[in-house]
């Protein structure tokens, strides 16, 4: 798999670059805009990761000539604006997928790959997998094994947002802010509570999988991660 | 005194633009009409016994002296001809040769008769044939002059004849005594004020009915302005007014305000895009750490010190991003580039489940609340989640011990009301004031952790603002504090309560 990543921030491209590494993708790696617009127009690559504010071209203009030429490669657009205007001028340009920052390397990664399944039409999109653990967006219900539930909104949040950056560590803080949409310090362990009723759902009937190899791992004061051992990429 | 005239001022009344210029009108109305007076009386005197003098010769002479053009027009005035004939009567009239032609009336007493005889023979001596006659210009066909005298205690006003259409008719003289014509003049100014005064009344209305016309055609471009710039006043000041009021003057006080509202944007505009562009900035190094730090945590050993500080790193970057986040939607609410995505939203299941969270994440704080249901309110969903979030944390963060929060949500006469009550320890007047300034945090002994502290009331004041309602912070003598919001659901398109 064959990533180009147009980004002129070294840093950022500097932890992209390894992560992508780490997950086994070979990554080519640009900084001026109108040199990563020849390198997309000659080589073949599988995947395309753009920042929008670029030096030498503008990110929408090197979006704009690699459709007018008919590449048809996936394009996931980064960038720091995060409006709705900004997010629909990038689609309409003819981008794939869209992340603004600030992104976690591992939804960067699992948005990747979404992009080459959806690519190679192996999945439905509206499924979500992380190894053995199914998620169905539309119907809130999630397959563990041979064992499947139907989550509460809450839990299928949560779920949702372990899955889609699966080896990531999640603070408690963090979860609570994206499932709860709460800013202040709740004097209850609610996020535990949550998972631990994931994981009952899941396994309270089970004799083959055991508790323990339930995919949603404690990580003492911190917080939790879904496991990706056990990922089938 | 002048607490007088402050009263005065503080009276609304006079306040009035419209009642002040009215008054200026018929003031300076009277000023004008009391100075004609003043004027008529010193000035057109002199005029106007001249007038008398010249028709009162005509009259002896029994020639048309003065013509119809003058003052005394028999036709308009024919009262005046018999207070000139009255004058006349008193007269005494004398030849060339110091007879008297006759005096006193057509026919006088023996004794008026010697009087007057007296008169004429002693005018040629007491009037030099030269010195002390003063023409009276005002009568073109003929010379006549005039002269006053004293004989025998009374003022006499002597009018000869010079010339009457270039024949010399030397030697006629008349005396009439000075206060006859004078009685005369002032009967004329007395019938003129008698006349005043009976009109005044209808003249004071005519003066307020015209001052008003004035003050309307006056004001009425303004108040057109005015209805014109309430249009433009919920708007972005990008778009200029465009107005035509007809005339020169306000056509200018429409450009100038034109080129202060373009001043006034493209410095808004500056500002927000500073703080915008200031917190795309931001984002950019906030990634870098974010992804060093997310990197790092995996990388420690699970479990350990470490990692445990790097979490706790991460919550303080998500902290930062949540406070860049506000604030680029604060100045995009400033520079009035903040859309609203709204629909209709069933706010009653929003706030029931907030209460549900509420109760779940806060033990020790009793919550209750008193909940309309099937409230659908025609907004910005994540706008009004945020908002509902922000007084949520309001009322959880400035709580007591063992507290108490109480949600209320209704909607009256179609105004949705929702209010956030909890006890505070700190609520003074000085702290309530400041709520809704950016980055203003009550000095309350509970400094619970939160993101973004500082900017949420004042965040939910842009957004209430955006959706045409009010918010409004208050307390009791108990140390309760109360943040209620209030909007007027007829003021959106698609609302209604189906309670």
């Amino acid at each position: 798999m064959k990533i180009l990543l147009i980004e002129d921030e070294l840093k950022i491209a500097d932890f992209v670059l390894q992560g992508f590494s780490q997950h086994g993708f070979v990554t080519e790696h640009f900084t001026q805009g109108n040199i990563g617009l020849q390198a997309a127009l000659a080589g073949t690559f599988d995947v395309i990761v753009l920042d929008l504010m670029l030096p030498g071209m503008d990110g929408i203009d090197i979006l704009k000539r690699i459709r007018q030429v008919g590449l048809t490669t996936p394009v996931l657009v980064l960038t720091a604006k995060g409006d709705l205007n900004d997010r629909l001028l990038g689609f309409e340009a003819g981008a794939n997928d869209y992340l603004p920052k600030p992104f976690y390397v591992e939804e960067l990664i699992a948005r990747v790959r979404a992009l080459l399944s959806r690519q190679s039409g192996d999945t439905e999109l509206t499924t979500l997998n992380v190894g053995a653990l199914s998620l169905d967006r539309i119907s809130r219900r999630v397959h563990w094994h041979e064992h499947s539930m139907v989550l509460s909104q809450r839990e299928f949040t949560l779920l949702e947002y372990l899955m889609r950056s699966p080896g990531h560590i999640f603070t408690r803080k963090q979860i609570l802010k994206h499932v709860w949409d709460i800013e202040f310090d709740p004097q209850t362990n609610v996020v535990d509570v949550c998972i631990q009723r994931i994981k009952k759902k899941l396994t309270s009937t089970d004799t083959l999988s055991s508790a323990s190899s339930f995919p949603i791992e404690s990580i003492r004061g911190v917080g939790y991660k879904l496991r990706q051992d056990d990922a089938v990429f | 005194m002048t607490q007088f005239f402050k009263a005065l001022k503080s009276f609304k009344f006079f306040r009035s633009f419209r009642i002040i210029l009215c008054v200026q009108f018929i003031l300076s109305t009277l000023l004008l009409l009391g100075f004609n007076r003043w004027l008529s009386q010193n000035v057109v005197w002199g005029i106007v016994s001249n007038l008398v003098k010249a028709e009162i010769i005509s009259q002896e002479l029994e020639t048309e002296v003065v013509q119809p053009r003058s003052l005394l027009n028999q036709n308009k005035f024919d009262l005046s001809k018999s207070f000139v004939r009255q004058v006349a009567e008193q007269s005494v009239r004398c030849e060339k040769s110091g007879q008297v032609k006759y005096g006193y009336r057509h026919d006088p007493s023996a004794e008026e008769q010697a009087f007057a005889t007296r008169i004429c023979a002693s005018l040629d001596q007491e009037v030099p044939k030269h010195k002390g006659w003063d023409f009276i210009t005002l009568v073109p066909q003929a010379k006549i002059q005039s002269s006053l005298l004293t004989l025998q205690g009374q003022g006499w006003t002597v009018i000869r004849i010079v010339e009457y259409k270039n024949q010399t008719k030397n030697g006629v003289m008349v005396a009439v005594p000075n206060d006859t014509i004078e009685a005369y003049v002032d009967i004329i100014w007395e019938i003129r004020d008698k006349l005043l005064k009976t009109f005044f009344p209808i003249l004071l209305a005519c003066m307020v009915f015209l001052g008003w016309l004035m003050t309307e055609s006056l004001l009425s471009p303004l108040s057109k302005l005015k209805d014109r710039l309430l249009v433009y006043e919920s708007k972005d000041l990008k778009e200029p007014v465009e107005f035509k009021t007809g005339f020169a003057e306000f056509d200018d006080f429409v450009r100038v305000f034109n080129s202060l509202t373009e001043r006034l944007s493209a410095s808004f505009m500056q500002a927000g895009r500073f703080s915008a562009d200031a917190s795309h900035e931001l984002r950019t190094p906030l990634t870098i750490l974010r992804g060093y730090v997310e990197r790092a945590i995996p990388d420690c050993e699970d479990g350990s010190v470490e990692q445990i500080r790097l979490s706790q790193m991460s919550d303080e970057i998500e902290r930062l991003i949540t406070i860049t986040d506000k604030l680029l939607l604060l100045s995009k609410a400033d520079a009035g580039s903040l859309s609203l995505r709204s629909r209709r939203v069933n706010v009653s299941d929003i706030i029931s489940q907030m209460v549900l969270d509420l109760k779940t994440f806060q033990e020790d704080l009793a919550i209750t609340s008193n909940i309309q249901r099937s409230v659908f309110w025609f907004c910005d969903p994540d706008l009004i989640r945020q908002l509902l979030n922000n007084l949520c944390s309001n009322a959880v963060n400035y709580n007591t011990d063992q507290g108490w929060i109480h949600v209320e949500l209704h909607v009256h006469r179609s105004v949705l009301t929702i209010a956030f009550t909890n006890p505070s320890a700190n609520v003074s007047a000085d702290v309530l004031d400041q709520a809704f300034e950016r980055f203003y945090r009550g000095s309350d002994a509970h400094s619970r952790l939160t993101d973004g502290q500082g900017l949420g009331l004042s965040l939910c004041k842009e957004i209430i603002r955006l959706h045409h309602g009010s918010i409004r912070i208050g307390s009791n003598e108990r140390h309760e504090v109360c943040v209620s919001v209030e909007v007027n659901l007829q003021l959106h398109p698609v609302l209604d309560s189906e309670a």
